[in-house]
């Protein structure tokens, strides 16, 4: 199959499902993409390589970290012991699992873990403890996060957001500063989408802004966006890549500036259209 | 410092004060560092905060390290110095930037040196990674591919390609972002990240993973 592919057009594939193709390049390719089945089906296949090292990469994630890995952080002279942490932690009652000086590393560790266990099945991070052994594993890229907090949050009614649209100059002004990503948010009422409002989630260990609409039906889509761009973006926008993870479909693209997802259903089939309409509008 | 102090963490994630603080840090670095600074608040804060990061990064430098080295306990000693690094230097962090790619690109000079030095010692490279103990997982078989399977054919792949396809698959960098941390041309990485879904895609064949999604 591969053999009958020009390798230029295999690397041009590559850089495709990455975002890096350039606007006049990107166009050229999917219109080969449109009419050649092999180049189609390599594309699909690649598709396929990378959802599969995806779980490989987070397999690697997911192992033990070695406890003197946190302590080299914590040995470090430089700087003094903040205050508050160890006692915080204390009363959480999770210091009792903890076979050593309770720290203010420890604190950190354990309050992880609440995260973890606060997060209801989001797990942002989650610990495993084994014999002078701590683990501290986090979510890999943001985008799992953000899929981590659609699960939570699509399926509450009265709480879908924090910042309702009733306060929208409030919000873009709130979420601006704390993403540093200055936006208008979208009207995608053309899409049959109504703003519900948004929030802050921190997805990746960076700031992400959400903002919610809802369709007719109830069904809630989600476009979220955090800072680091890519430059080849320009004025205008990478490509548009196709992700799914766990129940929901993603759409991501950059601009210079910033990184954005539309999440929704994986059953939608407007997703892609939402997406355009978004980045035209943001 | 107000947009900041507004913040109100969402319920399911207020399980112990603490825990909200814990990352809460986070934010406020990446984003109001101006405001913060102008306000004045101490230098002790600025370095909690970064301490606080940089366990919570702690993961994903150990996986970043791993794609570097190809082998476990180098891949930990390597996050240890990058650490005792980012530490030493947290006052030339540029706040606002990103600080997994900051202690990225350090984690790199810091390997490259140790391979250097290694060549030096014993007129050797690295251990082939092919020989590494860890590589040596049973893959193949009618069963679904593991996690673990999968992540030791990445880490079998030619010297340069794992850490690549990590920065720009999992870690969101861009070419260009990439090339800065792994010091090579923005070219080097598109074919770097073509080779590299090629050579998977061949291993994941060998060992009966499909490669349909």
């Amino acid at each position: 199959m591969t053999g009958r592919i020009d390798p230029a057009v295999i690397d041009r594939i590559s850089a495709y499902l990455d975002g890096a193709l350039p606007t006049g390049e990107r166009a050229k390719l999917e219109a080969l993409i449109a009419r050649d089945p092999a180049v189609a089906a390599e594309v699909e296949a690649l598709r396929g390589v990378d959802a599969l090292m995806a779980r490989g990469f987070q397999d690697m994630l997911d192992r033990p970290l070695p406890l003197h890995l946190a302590r080299a952080i914590e040995a470090e002279p430089q700087g003094a012991e903040p205050q508050g942490a160890g006692p915080a932690a204390a009363e959480s009652g999770v210091v009792a699992a903890f076979p050593h000086r309770m720290s203010w590393l420890s604190a950190i560790a354990a309050s992880l873990v609440l995260v973890g266990i606060g997060a209801a099945g989001g797990m942002l991070v989650t610990r495993a403890l084994a014999p002078g052994v701590e683990v501290v594993t986090a979510r890999p890229g943001w985008l799992d996060d953000v899929a981590e907090y659609h699960a939570i949050y699509a399926r509450q009614e009265r709480h879908l957001v924090e910042v309702p649209a009733a306060e929208t100059p409030h919000l873009e002004t709130w979420l601006a500063d704390m993403t540093g990503v200055p936006f208008r948010a979208p009207d995608l009422t053309s899409m049959g989408l109504t703003f519900e409002g948004g929030r802050l989630l921190v997805a990746g260990g960076k700031p992400v802004a959400q903002l919610m609409y809802r369709d007719a039906k109830g069904g809630v889509v989600a476009v979220c966006f955090t800072a680091g761009g890519d430059a080849a973006a320009g004025e205008g926008r990478t490509g548009f890549t196709d992700r799914r993870i766990g129940a929901f479909d993603m759409v991501t693209w950059k601009s210079r500036d910033a990184a954005f997802v539309v999440i929704g259903d994986a059953d939608r089939p407007d997703l892609r259209a939402i997406a355009e309409a978004a980045s035209v509008a943001l | 410092m107000s947009a900041a102090r507004k913040l109100a963490f969402p319920p399911t994630v207020s399980v112990g004060g603490c825990a909200v603080d814990g990352l809460r840090g986070s934010f406020e670095m990446a984003s109001s560092d101006a405001s913060r600074f102008q306000q004045g608040i101490f230098k002790l804060v600025d370095q909690t905060r970064f301490r606080k990061d940089l366990v919570q990064l702690l993961p994903r430098l150990r996986r970043f390290a791993l794609s570097l080295c190809r082998d476990a306990g180098d891949a930990d000693d390597l996050v240890q110095m990058a650490c005792e690094r980012a530490m030493a230097r947290s006052a030339q962090w540029m706040a606002g930037t990103r600080l997994d790619s900051w202690v990225f690109t350090m984690m790199r000079n810091l390997w490259l040196s140790e391979l250097r030095s290694r060549r030096v010692r014993t007129g050797a490279g690295q251990v082939d990674a092919a020989e590494s103990d860890e590589l040596r997982s049973d893959v193949g078989g009618e069963e679904a591919l593991q996690g673990n399977q999968i992540a030791a054919l990445i880490l079998s792949l030619p010297e340069g390609l794992a850490a690549t396809l990590l920065l720009v698959s999992i870690e969101g960098h861009s070419y260009q972002e990439a090339a800065d941390v792994l010091g090579i041309p923005i070219g080097t990485v598109m074919s770097r990240m073509s080779k590299a879904r090629q050579v998977m895609r061949e291993k994941l064949a060998t060992v009966g993973g499909s490669v349909t999604p």
